[in-house]
């Protein structure tokens, strides 16, 4: 069995994967758009997982957003009822 | 010509980033919050706004009609956001590629080649026509010729306008960058002449005071429904907010510009449609603008009108390109993008031939667009979420079928497409856009928002009984299937 690595954001798996590649190309992409495709895997996994704008949505930031949706709909109400 | 094979590899890598196959790094996520919210902008306060101001007119006054836009496109944009921009900034990745679990590699081909290109064929469709209703005004006021509202020179308008259209969009995604960084100010501006236009030629009193156009008997039922058409506005945004977000440097600058943006811009200018609505009986600025603001600032106007259409109409074309490219695996990929663009203007071109269809189905078209695409909205927000946890595999995702996390029977989550099938029945069930048909909870819940849930639901539940065993999340090393 083969084996690729995994690219959810927040877990390094540096190098490259010949298989991932090779699957590419067998499901018809040309070996320089596989190749490209696997580079720029590797540069966010080695580089960019960190990065702020790679992390997950936090609870917070979900929860204002919701509320804010909330308050708009609020005043939508507000103004039928005044 | 000895360069040719060496610059072969670049245009091809080219060619597919214009596509959306890669995913995007760091320094190629270029657009600030206020980029995108110009973005977003330019999109929100083109021409289809007045219309949708001027359908909610149908049920509602002033007042009640604000509220229900205000409340429709809360609700709508709430979970449309979340469910299109989250993950593909987050992965820099376009959003059909991001679907792939939730749906499977042919689970989202069907979506788009059914859902997503009917729903953009349909405002493509009525951007022409508009654009076209626009030009003729001109050409009447010009030449002082009498030329009917829906007549043969609104169908030639709209062909010129797809024509004007394919051209930008076969220029690539700058040409149409450019265009939209004049055309969104020049929108806004306009909105904001056309709206002192409106209160000096009739007065706040007749605003508040003026009666819907055609209402139901029942004034709860005229509300909901009115804020229903509203949230299938908002909802509408789904097909091509993805492939925009991923541009985006950071989540601040993805989720807040695409909710502000869109809810502010449409607001406005969904507000001036309403008010001409029901104050001149025509929400359309190509009917209203010639004989306010005289000859010669009316047909400006109405050029620049005619010429926003075509750039938003540019605008939700590429996107659905991406799409349709991007979920059809190899079948395209030989067509070029000029040759892909153009089969794709042809349904709308025909369109244009039925304008006044165009605009009188309007409600019905976007309500039951709205109907599939709140179902598509709460089964990626549930897998997305609460299957995934927010954590998808990129490798996974480029290898499709050939890999392990999401790869299906046949290319298909049943579970997704279960749960969209599910949401939309439950919405044509509790409001039938077309019969006008309401349950009595509808007055209550409104469809989609309810319809979102179910679906969501659904969605968890079929995933738990079809795929138990089954990883949802990469893990460090994920055995990849043997081909």
């Amino acid at each position: 069995m083969s084996t690729s690595r995994s690219t959810g954001v927040g877990v390094v798996s540096p190098g490259r994967t010949p298989d991932f590649t090779a699957h590419l190309s067998e499901m018809g992409l040309s070996p320089a758009v596989a190749e490209e495709i696997e580079r720029r895997i590797v540069a966010i996994e080695t580089h960019e997982w960190q990065d702020d704008s790679r992390q997950p949505l936090s609870a917070s930031e979900l929860t204002g957003y919701v509320l804010v949706s909330v308050a708009a709909c609020i005043v939508g109400l507000l103004l039928v009822i005044l | 010509m000895n360069a040719a094979p060496a610059s072969k590899p670049s245009s091809e890598l080219d060619n597919e980033a214009a596509f959306g196959t890669f995913p995007l790094l760091r320094h190629e996520r270029v657009w600030s919050g206020w980029d995108y919210t110009w973005v977003n902008t330019a999109l929100a306060i083109a021409t289809w706004a007045f219309i949708v101001g001027g359908s909610t007119a149908l049920l509602v006054g002033f007042q009640d009609g604000v509220a229900a836009m205000i409340i429709g496109n809360a609700i709508g944009l709430c979970f449309m956001v979340l469910a299109s921009t989250v993950a593909s900034q987050r992965y820099g990745s376009e959003q059909y590629t991001m679907l792939r679990g939730a749906f499977g590699v042919a689970g989202v081909a069907v979506l788009v080649f059914t859902v997503i290109v009917i729903t953009e064929m349909g405002w493509s469709s009525l951007l022409a026509v508009m654009a076209g209703r626009a030009s003729s005004q001109v050409i009447a006021t010009t030449t002082s010729a009498a030329l009917s509202q829906y007549g043969p020179a609104v169908t030639v308008g709209g062909l010129l306008s797809i024509l004007l259209a394919w051209f930008i969009l076969s220029r690539g995604p700058v040409t149409l960058g450019k265009f939209n960084k004049v055309i969104a100010p020049g929108l806004a501006v306009i909105t904001v002449v056309m709206m002192v236009f409106l209160v000096s030629n009739t007065s706040v009193g007749e605003l508040f005071s003026a009666a819907p156009l055609a209402p139901f008997d029942d004034n709860t039922l005229n509300f909901m429904v009115a804020v229903e058409f509203n949230v299938g506005v908002g909802v509408s945004w789904y097909p091509i907010m993805g492939s925009l977000a991923r541009m985006t440097s950071s989540r601040k600058a993805a989720v807040w510009p695409a909710y502000g943006g869109l809810f502010i811009a449409t607001l406005i200018a969904q507000t001036v449609g309403l008010a001409s609505a029901l104050t001149l009986g025509d929400s359309d600025p190509t009917v209203w603008m010639v004989p306010f603001g005289g000859p010669a600032l009316g047909v400006a106007v109405l050029i620049f009108i005619a010429f926003a259409n075509i750039t938003s109409m540019s605008s939700i074309v590429y996107s659905t390109i991406l799409a349709i490219r991007q979920s059809s695996g190899q079948v395209l990929s030989r067509i070029s993008w000029k040759a892909l663009t153009a089969l794709f203007f042809v349904p709308p071109a025909v369109m244009t031939f039925f304008p006044q269809f165009m605009y009188e189905q309007f409600m019905v078209f976007v309500s039951v667009s709205g109907a599939f695409l709140t179902s598509i909205c709460g089964t990626a927000l549930a897998d997305y979420f609460f299957v995934r946890h927010q954590r998808m595999d990129l490798r996974q995702l480029h290898l499709g079928q050939r890999g392990t996390l999401y790869s299906y029977a046949g290319g298909v989550n049943w579970a997704g497409l279960g749960a969209v099938a599910v949401g939309a029945l439950f919405y044509l069930w509790l409001y039938n856009p077309i019969t006008l048909e309401a349950q009595p909870v509808f007055n209550l819940v409104t469809a989609s928002l309810p319809a979102a849930i179910l679906s969501a639901a659904t969605y968890l539940v079929l995933m738990r009984v079809l795929y138990r065993n089954r990883p949802m999340v990469p893990a460090e090393t994920t055995p990849a299937k043997e081909s």
